[in-house]
């Protein structure tokens, strides 16, 4: 919907009934039903808690970035609606470098680092895990001082020209998945993990008698693979105490990539994104482009 | 795409849309993370993508048919010897275009392999031998990093 100006609308009631399943792109209509008031809220209280931002007068000179409302409803397996989802984000193309903003870049798992976790496992017959971090780019500390307007129908009463001061980072923020980043690094390192120098976003933990721990970061993404069940379950619980995460147990489905262990050896494949992409491009446009010999007879010659 | 076959940047034909060989080309891309074998073609095909004509997006076709009857195939990771080997090979100045080499390399941890690449060679070469060096530059440098990484991870030092 919004790829398309809506100039002038002729049949009002055909109009609302095509859209009516879409999720609202503007503030305005949000605000005056209860589903989208209660998830705004609830976003709201989990900013604060977190303690992301205070309420401070513009410096003089200072530019405050805007922020935005984007609301999306989530679907289950099955099509029916699962959940509202309304996330604040800020409009970090309003960002200077320099200003707001200077380093930007954030390792990333490769994917030959994947194959070789997995290939560890396999050999010594370790069970593989994996962790997803929740809301993780609003755990990163920012370095650079941010200010940001207040959101749109939650301005504080006799503060209309304060802004907000961040402390933590934001969705949409340039500097969001670096300060991600280095806060998890920093979760690691004092955890006691050794951080390899090859591959910035493997984590190791070496506990005695040949005890090991092997954690590798994607984003928001960990799967780890261990020998021994203390270690694992401390590493959890310390980091459920440390940021809101969500157990997703055994590997099994990750970056698209379908991993099945068992006992002799794991198995990878991509049958479900393979069957996905097949379909999408075979459609009519592809039928545009009868297959034939014409390539094998015509190129050939060319050459 | 048949053996031996050469492809051309402007060949004869009707040209295509490029934004939908390009999501093409961005599938197949994602589908080498588990499948190796398919690496040099779909390589091969992302030279054209600004200008595709008939013939391009008929290898594309010829990929997709080919990836129809191995939707279910996948990499099995076993217990197997703890060596690493590698593979490098080069097609020597296969693009009609620059006349500029492809090279390509696999690793296999025991007979698995891990990392792949297939990856047209930056500069013109003038012979097979000049074109081989180049090909095993590229391989020594992940050799480099693999061997320190799994220095890493298995905690060993000669593998």
């Amino acid at each position: 919907m919004a790829d398309y100006e809506v100039t002038e609308i002729q049949d009002p009631l055909n109009h609302f009934a095509l859209f009516s399943d879409c999720d609202p792109v503007s503030f305005e209509g949000p605000v005056t039903k209860p589903t989208w008031v209660t998830t705004m809220d609830n976003e709201i209280a989990a900013i604060e808690r977190n303690n992301t931002w205070e309420l401070v007068e513009l410096p003089k000179g200072q530019k405050s970035i805007g922020v935005k409302w984007v609301y999306k409803t989530k679907l289950n397996e099955k099509g029916k609606v699962d959940k509202f989802k309304a996330r604040l984000v800020s409009k970090g193309y309003k960002q200077e470098f320099g200003i707001d903003y200077t380093e930007v870049l954030t390792p990333i798992a490769r994917h030959d680092t994947i194959r070789m976790v997995i290939d560890l496992a396999a050999q010594n017959s370790w069970p593989s895990f994996q962790l997803d971090v929740k809301s993780n780019f609003l755990h990163g500390d920012l370095k650079e001082q941010v200010f940001i307007d207040q959101p749109p129908g939650y301005v504080k009463v006799g503060h209309k020209y304060k802004v907000y001061k961040l402390k933590k980072a934001l969705y949409g923020l340039k500097q969001a998945p670096r300060a991600w980043y280095g806060r998890i690094e920093t979760y690691f390192s004092q955890e006691g993990f050794h951080e390899c120098p090859y591959e910035h976003t493997l984590f190791i933990k070496l506990g005695n008698d040949g005890k090991v721990l092997i954690v590798c970061l994607y984003v928001d993404d960990l799967i780890y693979t261990e020998n021994d069940k203390v270690m694992f379950n401390m590493f959890k619980e310390s980091m459920m105490n440390e940021f809101d995460i969500g157990d997703l147990g055994k590997m099994r489905y990750f970056l698209g990539i379908e991993v099945s262990q068992c006992a002799c050896g794991i198995f990878i494949s991509q049958e479900k994104i393979h069957s996905r992409s097949l379909g999408q491009v075979s459609n009519e446009k592809l039928q545009l482009c009868k297959y034939s010999n014409v390539c094998r007879n015509e190129t050939c010659q060319k050459s | 795409m048949y053996a031996g076959m050469k492809l051309v940047r402007n060949p004869e034909g009707k040209r295509f849309d490029n934004t939908f060989y390009k999501q093409i080309f961005g599938s197949l891309m994602y589908l080498t993370t588990t499948r190796p074998y398919i690496m040099y073609v779909v390589s091969k095909i992302s030279r054209y993508m600004e200008n595709p004509k008939e013939v391009h997006l008929l290898v594309a076709k010829r990929i997709l048919r080919y990836l129809g009857g191995i939707v279910k195939f996948g990499l099995f990771y076993k217990k197997s010897e703890l060596s690493l080997y590698g593979f490098i090979n080069n097609d020597y100045a296969d693009d009609l275009d620059d006349r500029k080499s492809t090279s390509g390399y696999v690793f296999m941890m025991g007979t698995i392999a891990v990392s792949w690449s297939s990856k047209k060679q930056s500069i013109v070469t003038l012979s097979t031998t000049e074109a081989e060096f180049i090909a095993t530059t590229t391989c020594a440098f992940q050799t480099i990093w693999l061997r320190n990484f799994l220095a890493e991870l298995h905690f060993k030092k000669d593998l």
